[in-house]
């Protein structure tokens, strides 16, 4: 810090840590300590995971949140409300649809108190400026993503901002669009003599990182903080193809994983330190995670992994930690490799599987005490507000909710405990009939059944999530081997539920699509039907997909069929180019 | 605006702006009308004449205070909602009284309304005009109000930041942001609410107080009058007049009104079918509008010219720091004042509802007066005949709203249709059914119950038909995949799927029925009453004896019994809606 001129500094935080209040009133850690400066005549990064708190960060550095400790400066000094040097492009745009182009840009300048002249004037510019002309009578609902962020940056332009704060701001974008912004606002910043000075922005992206900053400022999680800053020395115009961007990208790859999976745990195996916090990962996303390395000889670069997949490389982390966590995988430097226990696991049958699945489980500290916790109360079930009191009393610094959530998921994965969300308790899961004949398919049934009758958690993609984990039920039942049969038993059950007989399928409405969308599906599959006559919904297509194994090839030509009527041309494209049917299955399920 | 949209063909420029000029001078006729009227000295009671020559004149001011009513609620609800949303402290205030105020029937203001406002305007009519308006009012304002404010509270995020960051004064924020997100739901309530203060018009224009008569000039009293003097084809006329006019409102309102605010839906909102208005169009296509907005635009210019200097950065925080301070005074002494006021009329009410025994004495002169007993009693029988009334608005609407809701056709050809039905009084009507009853047989204790339903149906025909209109197509193919019969298909589907909707309906159902049963068990025909024990008709009676204490306690018996099972029943059932049975 000694060779950082003051006067140069635009923009800092000192020592700022922030908490968040959860629901039910514990303190949640979000930053902790952070010390940051911004000098002019720079574009800064923050590089981290989500969850990591970078936006926090960026909202409290834009005034618009207090930080809970420390203090924020802009050119030396504190200030109330809104920093006055700074302008913010959201990630979602932010733009007023009953505006048109000018007036969203228009309004944010009458706020700023400004003559019309100046107004008038300031509005031409940016417009030019940022490649809007001919769009200014233009509602946000006729752009594109590409071009409603256009729009985001010439208002926060037309301010002229001394920092120009960029939160994630090509998100919602596509691809190509993205690179164009980017190259777009870089030659916006580095016009000599004008504003913005300099630019923050927030990013998941290293590739975008690379490109854009001077300095990248590598966040971790639990609790947010700063591992490291990177200096960015390349040449601009950057070549992201170039030997010294690539080294500079796989520079930041060694780190990330050096600091987010270290290979030698060194503190972690102190007694005293905290336990490692069990990432929010769902069960079927570390299968997902051992069907593709199983598919690849068993190893494989954990970014090239969440390029391929088109996952966040944070999130990819998080499964791969979840896998080590469970010793499925293990993760030497940047390489994820399946263990003995994960290609058995991945390998077994059905019943097998599971068994392996719960054996893995138990090898968790954390798991073995609620599951103790559970069988204690016999019958009746543990409470759930019960089991997180106590998860937070060993771990006060995770979001335990989460932490609950997720070892739920894991064990209805195993059939080790049944969660019934309505009443909020935790029963240990009654052994399913394990004979080969029809009383299997009822079973599994009942299974899929008590899952998604239970699985609807407020505030998630609940349908999508219920058939990710119907999916992975499926994908290890013989039930789907034999399509035929299951739809016969899922007609049966409706049948006998409809006349008041029985009671596996006496589900709410909302919970019946899905199963009848797999039964359609999977009767239609050995029909060789026409799937040009279905709409071609993801529902389906998974269904198909996370089918076993060795079904995958005689599913490929459908699969195909099905894909060039997708929406999304993303995954169409990797749909349609992929010879092995583990890649597509991995850009499903960890999608 | 106006003058941005389109350039229609020349041949109907002129015969659209000759619509308008003639429409402007119908209307600045019928204003000179309604300010005769407003100017005129007290009549407590005038003459209404039943011939259809004079119908057109009592349709216009009844109009005329329809109109003012709902000016006034849209005031009303702007400073409501606006502050319960910004002064957390005045919203918890704010928000339960709003509920409270909501399941008050309107004779429960009445009084205190009408003798208040002629003694604030001695020997002059709008004393009494006023009376009639706030009248109509409280029978509009509530829900424009919970929907404004729930607007305001619900404001996407990313929006709100912005305004923050780019340092939105509250008022440019108001402006910019919060009154457009507010304007699809605003639009929707009121045209709602305009139909729930035309339910209790002809309460409006004419009631007693005790010893006192007042009858206002109106359709309302037209229609009293005709009923008194069971004169059918004046009845007749009298419907006719207030179908043109809900019609008529409609059309020239509320459809150009539900257009315009097609720009104002925030963006990922599911767009519906495009809504459409002929006089929109019209005025689009008129030359003279255009002009006008010509002439509007410049002047703006020219005032932008010379206006001020830039503001700095510092002025601007000062400012806006400034204004909070200033805004949160104002609310804290705001609610001081209204605690004060409250606590005065909680007093006052405690004085009132003291007075009422807890039997009835048997007076040796006169009627005998109200008593807890009859009270309790009354509360009862209403409430089994607000059961009743949803069951049997349950029975037949969901079949015929599932039936509309399946399709899209049906749907957007018979929507305009309920909708009219619904905005129609349905006391206007209550009549007819009298006679019905009494030749069928049927006693009114029961029959009661029917007049109740026909308000307060059409709650629960239009939320069945959104929510039947709302089930994803997906979900019914699987049903037609699996070939389910038509029970099974509502057993499984439909009537899951339609129930968070369904529920909406009857929450507001009952809400209408309840109050609607001050006039469902107490009706006048022929010159003579007809009542039956029910907590409505004791309201009633008490308002016309002006036996204050009573009314005092019906009425806050009512509120509560209303406001309890919103909370044990309505509540509960909300939840289970929207956490078991939501289709998102």
């Amino acid at each position: 810090m000694a060779i950082v001129d003051a006067n140069n500094v635009l923009c800092e935080t000192r020592g700022v840590s922030h908490d968040f209040v959860l629901p039910n009133g514990n303190h949640l850690a979000v930053l902790r300590d952070i010390s940051l400066a911004i000098r002019s005549r720079e574009v800064v990064a923050l590089l981290g995971p989500s969850g990591c708190g970078k936006s926090t960060l960026l909202r409290i550095l834009a005034g618009l949140m207090k930080p809970s400790l420390g203090k924020v400066f802009f050119r030396g000094a504190t200030f109330d409300g809104i920093n006055p040097g700074m302008a913010l492009v959201f990630q979602s745009f932010a733009l007023y649809p009953w505006m048109t182009v000018e007036e969203n840009i228009r309004t944010v300048l009458i706020a700023a108190g400004m003559p019309p002249a100046e107004i008038a004037q300031r509005i031409l510019r940016a417009v030019l400026r940022v490649g809007l002309v001919g769009f200014e009578g233009a509602y946000p609902r006729e752009l594109s993503g590409g071009m409603k962020q256009r729009v985001g940056v010439a208002r926060a332009m037309a301010l002229d901002p001394e920092i120009l704060f960029l939160d994630e701001p090509f998100c919602h974008v596509d691809a190509l669009t993205a690179e164009s912004l980017r190259a777009e606002l870089l030659d916006l910043w580095a016009a000599p003599g004008g504003n913005p000075s300099s630019i923050l922005i927030v990013s998941h992206d290293i590739p975008e990182v690379v490109s854009m900053a001077d300095r990248i400022v590598l966040m971790g999680a639990n609790p947010g903080r700063v591992r490291q800053i990177v200096d960015n020395t390349l040449p601009r115009p950057r070549n992201l193809r170039s030997p010294e961007a690539i080294a500079m990208i796989d520079r930041l790859h060694d780190l990330i994983t050096g600091h987010e999976m270290p290979d030698t745990p060194s503190a972690a195996t102190d007694a005293h330190a905290e336990p490692a916090p069990i990432p929010a990962v769902r069960a079927i996303q570390i299968f997902g995670l051992l069907e593709v390395l199983d598919g690849r000889g068993g190893t494989h670069d954990l970014f090239h992994l969440a390029d391929q997949t088109d996952q966040e490389f944070g999130r990819m982390i998080e499964v791969a930690k979840a896998a080590e966590m469970l010793g499925c995988v293990t993760t030497p430097k940047r390489q994820v490799m399946i263990t003995a226990e994960g290609s058995k696991l991945i390998q077994a049958g059905h019943t097998q599987r599971t068994e392996l699945w719960r054996e893995r489980l138990l090898t968790l500290p954390l798991m073995k005490t609620v599951l103790e916790l559970v069988r204690a109360q016999g019958n009746a079930g543990m409470d759930r507000d019960t089991i997180i009191e106590t998860l937070i009393l060993t771990r006060p610094q995770e979001d335990c909710e989460q932490t609950f959530t997720t070892l739920i998921n894991w064990a209805r994965f195993g059939q080790m405990l049944t969660y019934d969300e309505a009443r909020g308790r935790v029963k240990l899961a009654q052994p399913t009939p394990t004979s080969p004949t029809s009383s299997i398919v009822a079973g599994e049934l009942a299974a899929l059944v008590d899952q998604k009758r239970t699985r609807i958690v407020p505030g998630q993609p609940t349908k999508s999530d219920l058939i990710t984990e119907l999916c992975a039920l499926m994908a290890t039942s013989p039930v789907v081997g034999n399509p035929a049969a299951f739809t016969q038993a899922v007609l049966a059950r409706e049948q006998a539920t409809s006349t008041g007989v029985g009671h596996g399928l006496a589900m709410p409405h909302a919970q019946l699509p899905s199963i009848s969308d797999f039964a359609v599906t999977l009767a239609l599959i050995p029909a060789g039907c026409d799937f040009a006559a279905l709409d071609g919904q993801p529902v389906r297509i998974i269904a198909m997909i996370a089918a076993p194994a060795q079904n995958r090839p005689r599913y490929l030509h459908i699969l195909s069929a099905v894909a060039g009527q997708l929406n999304n041309p993303q995954i169409r494209e990797r749909m349609l180019a992929a010879q092995d049917p583990a890649q597509v299955v991995a850009a499903f399920l960890l999608h | 605006m106006l003058h941005s949209i389109s350039r229609e063909r020349r041949s109907r420029l002129a015969l659209s702006d000759i619509l308008l000029i003639l429409g402007f001078v119908g209307l600045v006729l019928g204003m000179i009308d309604v300010f005769h009227e407003w100017a005129g000295t007290l009549q407590a009671k005038v003459e209404i004449d039943l011939s259809l020559w004079s119908l057109p004149h009592y349709t216009i001011l009844s109009l005329s205070r329809g109109l003012l009513a709902y000016a006034i609620s849209l005031g009303f609800t702007l400073i409501y909602g606006f502050w319960a949303a910004k002064h957390r402290a005045s919203g918890r205030l704010l928000i339960p009284m709003l509920d409270i105020l909501q399941s008050i029937p309107v004779l429960g203001f009445m009084p205190g309304l009408v003798l208040s406002l002629i003694a604030v305007f001695p020997g002059s009519n709008i004393g009494l005009e006023l009376a009639a308006v706030l009248m109509i009012f409280t029978g509009q304002a509530w829900n424009m109000t919970f929907s404004y404010h729930r607007s305001l509270t619900t404001l996407p995020k990313d929006q709100a930041e912005a305004a923050q960051t780019f340092r939105f004064s509250w008022w440019q924020r108001l402006c910019w942001v919060e009154l457009p997100a507010s304007v699809t739901g605003l639009v929707w309530n009121s045209m709602m609410s305009m139909a729930g203060g035309w339910f209790f018009l002809m309460l409006s224009e004419t009631f007693t107080l005790g010893e006192r008569d007042f009858r206002l000039p109106g359709l309302g009293s037209y229609m009293q009058e005709a009923l008194n003097q069971g004169n059918w084809p004046a009845m007749a006329w009298g419907v006719l007049a207030m179908v043109l006019m809900i019609v008529l409102l409609d059309q020239l309102l509320w459809r150009p009104l539900v257009v315009w605010a097609e720009r104002f839906r925030v963006e990922d909102s599911a767009a519906e079918i495009a809504q459409q208005s002929w006089f929109l169009d019209l005025l689009h296509a008129s030359k003279l509008l255009h002009a006008v907005g010509r002439w509007r635009a410049t002047r703006q210019q020219a005032a932008g010219r010379q206006s001020a200097q830039r503001v700095s950065e510092a002025d601007l925080a000062r400012q806006s720091l400034t204004a909070e301070k200033f805004g949160n005074g104002l609310g804290w002494s705001a609610l001081i004042v209204l605690v004060i006021l409250l606590s005065w009329g909680a007093w006052m009410l405690v004085g009132q509802l003291l007075q009422v025994p807890w039997s009835a004495p048997h007076a040796s002169v006169g009627p005998t007066p109200i008593s807890w007993l009859e009270i309790g009693r009354g509360a009862g029988l209403t409430g089994l005949r607000v059961a009743g009334a949803l069951i049997l608005g349950t029975l037949w609407a969901l079949p015929v709203g599932l039936a509309i809701g399946r399709s899209p056709t049906w749907s957007r050809r018979l929507q305009p249709v309920v909708q009219v039905c619904a905005s129609f009084p349905a006391p206007m009507l209550f009549p007819l059914f009298l006679v019905i009853f009494q030749w069928v047989g049927l006693p009114l204790d029961i029959g009661s119950m029917i007049l109740m339903l026909l308000g307060t149906q059409w709650y629960v025909l239009f939320n069945v038909i959104a929510g039947a209109q709302a089930i994803p197509s997906d979900l019914r193919e699987a049903t037609a995949a699996f070939r389910l019969t038509p029970l099974q298909r509502f057993v499984r589907l439909e009537a899951p799927g339609i129930f968070p909707a369904l529920v909406t309906g009857w929450v507001t159902a009952a809400g209408g029925a309840w109050n609607a049963s001050i006039v469902a068990e107490f009706l006048t025909w022929h010159n003579k009453v007809y009542t039956v024990d029910g907590l409505g008709a004791t309201i009633s009676v008490a308002a016309t004896r002006a036996d204050y204490p009573g009314l005092a306690a019906a009425v806050t018996f009512m509120a509560i019994m209303v406001v309890a099972i919103n909370v044990i029943l309505w509540r509960r059932l909300h939840h289970l809606a929207q956490g078991r049975f939501s289709l998102t």
